[in-house]
């Protein structure tokens, strides 16, 4: 299913922001480019919205395109609005204004029920806090098809198939309150899988996982892409991972979309130095053909000797203190 | 494959796939003995308290008296032999007319509290949270306390004052922290919780200045407050039994909506729940029962808590299955507390709210040990 991000922006206060064009606060585009651009900068939007820092905008004007069969990777600094972003894709959060289109539709018109047979989330937050057990907890995938009372056969079949798919079936009878962040992330992800979704949204899913963890979620994802079909939606702090595995990536930095394209593209020495303020070395995987990032310094101002492109000012607005 | 296999399966429960496609089955299975047991209970405990009391009414009396009001059984039962006139008439007026009102009371507060308890854990996510913990409880203590003061006023027929003025209280109360908590549009939980303690301890506050000034009205506004079952009739029946029956339907319905909400609002939206229609609809529910509840008995403290908690250590967390346990565990209970309360030392009353403290914390005390052992 293809998903269509128009033009969104969002804000918590649900306000809209009242001078729209006032201060002159940061002007200029982000000092990055991108490639193929299956997503692109709204510039409109962004004029509209880029002059005040201030206004509690978190999503200034993000436009972007995901496809079936594909995984696109949302990468970008903290606090740049990825999960903000995930949370309006998967029609949680209304945006101000903009669209998100699934295959054409509205998803903001649909009732939160028939979302849920679209699409489905893994958070990167949720903590148990009840003693539900896997197999229960992957069975509630299953709630936008489910009859009033009880669990119907072809559901628990359903959710037997998904936990199998993410390896969790030895684990059915365990209770989530007791399982590793491993274990509850391949749960969750079944659960998800459980709503027989077309789109796939992964916030963080590879955060508190070790190594071999974190290869198998990322390969879990492709797989779900490129063999199931599945529309893959990530947000990813790792670029290693990032550039390994997704197909396509979109940089988002402060409610923007600063670069967007192929891995090879968009994982550039200048885009990273540009977007996190990092001074480091992009070379080849040895087993793939795809960006092996290497950090060789957090930068400051001074550490790169000036040579901070246009659009960087730090991470968010509280870099230069005396300023304000 | 080996380096895989090594590492997700844990080393003490290897389950082979056979067995684990049979968990729901076996689980069903055991919970169904427990279901039984907890039917037993509940008849075991309206039985008791029907035949217990001061007066000197023989059990077998009792029961006579019971089933000749029932349809059908009545024509079935043996003819009464030596039996002193007028005993079966003052029999009748004690088991019906006295007991039975308070034991049925008994059942729709225990099952009314309990079941509300169980939809707020699971709604605020809390296993701590009761169905006084949205300001019910301090509303209903105003509303009574001054139904209680004004008790002879223009303002107050005598019979009503204080169940409706409780129940007028209890509900305002919640009604103004759901408009306190209230931010453009939605209600977050955390701010909700928040604002029904702070506007509880106003109320609260506002109830101890009450006090101070009520003179000698102060020991009925204490015994109130403390929450009693004692002369009751089916008049507080009546106005108690339809919040409570028609709010354990609407939450045990509500079942796997709770269930989706007690993972997080954000999980619960993506799984196709409308979250925020729910919050509100179980929050409306709660509240309404548990004034209807402490409108007619004062505040009963702690069966809210304890009940759905205990049913959940012992029939898991799915509220599908928790809200209805609850609600028959919560009725056996409040019975059997309620009969204690009134036998345990004639011709004295101990108010119900100390025996459910006591029988309830040792016993909740016990069980949180023993679970924690086994997890």
């Amino acid at each position: 299913m293809r998903v269509e991000v128009q033009s969104v922006v969002f804000s918590y206060t649900r306000r809209r922001p009242a001078e729209h064009g006032a201060g002159a606060g940061r002007s200029g585009e982000p000092g990055v480019r991108g490639g193929g651009f299956r997503g692109r900068q709204d510039s409109l939007a962004a004029q509209r919205t880029y002059q005040n820092g201030t206004n509690g905008l978190v999503l200034k004007g993000v436009s972007l395109t995901a496809r079936s069969g594909r995984l696109l990777g949302i990468i970008g600094p903290n606090g740049s609005g990825k999960s903000t972003l995930l949370k309006v894709i998967g029609g949680v959060l209304t945006p101000l204004s903009g669209q998100v289109l699934y295959d054409g539709q509205d998803i903001f018109r649909l009732r939160p029920r028939e979302t849920a047979k679209l699409v489905a989330a893994v958070s990167a937050s949720e903590q148990p806090v009840f003693p539900f057990t896997v197999e229960q907890t992957v069975l509630m995938g299953r709630s936008p098809y489910a009859p009033l009372f009880g669990d119907s056969p072809a559901d628990l079949a359903i959710a037997r198939e998904c936990m199998q798919r993410t390896r969790v079936c030895h684990l059915a009878r365990r209770k989530v309150t007791g399982l590793s962040s491993g274990e509850l992330q391949r749960v969750l992800i079944a659960r998800a899988l459980a709503q027989r979704p077309k789109v796939l949204l992964l916030d963080e899913p590879t955060a508190h996982l070790d190594v071999n963890f974190q290869q198998e979620v990322m390969e879990l994802a492709t797989d779900l892409a490129h063999e199931a079909g599945l529309t893959v939606i990530a947000v990813l702090h790792d670029l290693n991972l990032a550039g390994k595995y997704c197909d396509d990536l979109v940089i988002l930095v402060d409610g923007q979309v600063a670069a967007a394209g192929p891995p090879n593209d968009v994982l550039t020495e200048e885009n990273l130095l540009a977007v996190y303020g990092v001074r480091a070395i992009v070379g080849r995987r040895p087993d793939v053909d795809r960006p092996a990032i290497f950090v060789v310094s957090g930068a400051s101002r001074d550490a790169t000797g000036g040579q901070i492109p246009e659009g960087y000012d730090g991470i968010g607005e509280g870099s230069d203190c005396d300023a304000q | 494959m080996t380096r895989r296999a090594r590492r997700t399966i844990p080393p003490r429960r290897i389950a082979t796939s056979a067995a684990a496609a049979t968990t729901a089955a076996t689980a069903a299975a055991a919970h169904r003995w427990r279901v039984a047991a907890l039917a037993l209970m509940c008849v075991g405990s309206v039985l008791w308290a029907i035949t217990a009391g001061t007066s000197a009414i023989g059990a077998g009396l009792a029961i006579r008296v019971l089933l000749s009001r029932v349809p059908v059984v009545s024509w079935l039962l043996p003819p009464l032999s030596h039996i002193e006139p007028g005993a079966l008439e003052a029999a009748e007026v004690i088991v019906l007319d006295v007991r039975l009102p308070r034991i049925v009371l008994g059942l729709l507060v225990g099952a009314g509290l309990s079941v509300v308890g169980a939809a707020f854990q699971g709604l605020f996510r809390n296993p701590l949270a009761d169905p006084y913990i949205i300001g019910a409880s301090s509303g209903a203590a105003l509303g009574a306390t001054i139904g209680i003061l004004m008790a002879g006023t223009a303002l107050a027929s005598p019979t009503w004052t204080i169940p409706v003025y409780a129940f007028i209280g209890s509900v305002a109360t919640v009604a103004f922290v759901y408009a306190l908590a209230t931010i453009d549009g939605r209600v977050p939980t955390e701010t909700f919780l928040l604002a029904g303690v702070v506007v509880g301890s106003f109320v609260w506050a506002a109830v101890s200045f009450l006090m101070v000034i009520a003179g000698d009205d102060l020991p009925r506004v204490v015994m109130w407050l403390m929450g009693s079952l004692s002369a009751k009739s089916w008049s507080h029946v009546r106005i108690t039994a339809p919040y409570v029956l028609l709010g354990t339907l609407a939450l045990v319905a509500m079942g796997r909506g709770l269930n989706l909400i007690s993972t997080g609002e954000e999980p619960a939206r993506f799984m196709g729940l409308d979250t925020e229609r729910f919050k509100t609809a179980v929050i409306v529910i709660g509240a309404l029962v548990t004034a209807a509840v402490v409108a007619s008995s004062g505040l009963i403290g702690f069966v809210g808590l304890v009940v759905p908690h205990i049913s959940r250590m012992l029939m898991g967390p799915d509220h599908r299955v928790l809200v209805p346990v609850s609600a028959a565990g919560g009725a056996a209970f409040m019975v059997v507390a309620d009969t204690l309360a009134r036998t345990l030392i004639p011709p004295r009353e101990i108010p119900v709210g100390i025996i459910t403290a006591m029988t309830g914390a040792p016993f909740f005390f016990y069980l949180l040990r023993t679970a924690r052992g086994r997890r």
